[in-house]
């Protein structure tokens, strides 16, 4: 089950059904939150070695998101430093 | 370098968008389990708007003559089938205000994100489909009935009434038999040449033809209704699977369990199941496609998916449906 806390006040908890699909892995297990963004990364880089073009969707600056979401992950800052640092939230 | 900063609509529509470009890409490989309605699916239409399956009559086996020529012309008659005609459907959807919030919060949150994007429009479709396809299946009648065995009835002893536990057992132990036996009488007949199971007349007055087909196990569907599934059928398939002569290479066949609630909601309760080539009953996508995008005006982001796909049954594949009819007891 997967938990949000919006506020203190409000917690919205997701229970796994067929209408919650997480992103899967080759084996059919679903990836980690951090991993899932890893695998967002290495997705980037594996089509981009491979094919020597660009990810083949119109939002370039998010895929240079991406690796820099990835490089930050990996020098130790945690996803949630990382998303309110990069990301304008209106919400 | 400078670092990059998104906006919220950059970063829905980058998100969105690439996680449709990941499914198609990199994650479709996934060896999670098939549902029922991947079961019928065969493969996309690459061009073209149907497909065609052509099939033939088998060509008679004839004495030695010394007088016979291989000048004399026998043409194989030959027929095709075809499933076209897309059926266009599409799915609307405008995600709210909690699922945006989710998104922005952290990996966790996106990767929820991510999972209804995946999960909620997919299920729309998969249970559309699901009832589609059922009530093809459950409801199919083959148009030719004389000299055919497509529509088999299996004698069972009505459980009505009867109160005391031994007598029912009794009963009910002698109608497991009876449906297994059923079951595994239409898996053998298929194994031999015959057009007893297929929806072709052969006998049309000055148009006689020879559509025969045979199947071999790996090539079958089994589809029951779990209420007939019974603990000895399912000892059946089971031997069936464990054959000695079927090691990891072999293909097997496929055992569909459909619970019964599909059936009884298809006034079918007493259809037992079917016997079919695999191909027998499909669908397929013409083409799958879906867009988004985040409406700033009034913080939604809008998705669509298109789905055209055809879906129909092939009267030169053997198929035969096994229906229970209570008798009265004596």
């Amino acid at each position: 089950m997967q938990k949000f806390t919006f506020s203190e006040k409000k917690t919205l908890l997701i229970p796994n059904t067929n209408t919650f699909r997480p992103p899967l892995d080759k084996n059919g297990r679903p990836i980690p939150p951090d991993d899932l963004l890893r695998t967002f990364g290495k997705i980037v880089t594996a089509y981009e070695k491979k094919t020597g073009k660009p990810v083949p969707i119109p939002d370039q600056k998010f895929v240079g998101w991406i690796k820099q979401f990835c490089n930050q992950l990996d020098s130790g800052k945690t996803s949630e430093e990382i998303f309110k640092s990069s990301l304008v939230n209106i919400l | 370098m400078a670092s990059i900063v998104l906006t919220p609509n950059e970063y829905y529509t980058g998100l969105v968008n690439f996680i449709l470009f990941m499914r198609l890409y990199a994650t479709n490989t996934s060896n999670r389990q098939k549902n029922i309605v991947d079961v019928f699916a065969s493969e996309t239409l690459e061009f073209g708007d149907q497909k065609v399956f052509p099939f033939a009559e088998i060509p008679k086996v004839e004495d030695y003559s010394l007088t016979s020529s291989l000048l004399t012309d026998k043409p194989i008659k030959y027929a095709e089938e075809f499933i076209g005609d897309p059926i266009r459907k599409k799915i609307s959807l405008s995600r709210i205000e909690p699922f945006l919030k989710m998104g922005m919060m952290g990996a966790s949150g996106l990767q929820t994100f991510s999972g209804y994007i995946l999960g909620l429009m997919e299920s729309a479709k998969e249970d559309y489909l699901y009832g589609e396809i059922m009530s093809d299946l459950i409801n199919w009648t083959p148009a030719i009935s004389t000299n055919k065995e497509m529509a088999k009835k299996v004698d069972l002893l009505p459980t009505e009434g009867v109160t005391d536990a031994e007598k029912l057992n009794a009963i009910e132990l002698q109608n497991q038999k009876r449906i297994e036996k059923a079951w595994q009488k239409t898996f053998d007949d298929f194994s031999i040449y015959s057009d007893v199971f297929l929806d072709v007349d052969n006998a049309i007055t000055g148009k006689e033809t020879n559509f025969k087909s045979a199947v071999n196990l790996e090539d079958l569907i089994f589809i029951g209704n779990a209420e007939y599934l019974n603990d000895r059928v399912v000892n059946l398939m089971a031997t069936l699977l464990k054959s000695e002569v079927i090691d990891g290479a072999f293909k097997r066949p496929v055992c569909l369990k459909v619970p019964q609630r599909t059936f009884d909601g298809l006034n079918a309760s007493s259809t037992i199941g079917f016997v079919a080539h695999k191909y027998w009953y499909q669908w397929f996508y013409h083409f799958v496609f879906m867009g988004s995008f985040f409406d700033i005006d009034t913080v939604r982001i809008k998705n669509v998916l298109h789905f055209w796909y055809s879906k129909g049954k092939l009267k030169n594949l053997p198929a035969s449906k096994l229906t229970a009819n209570y008798i009265t007891l004596p």
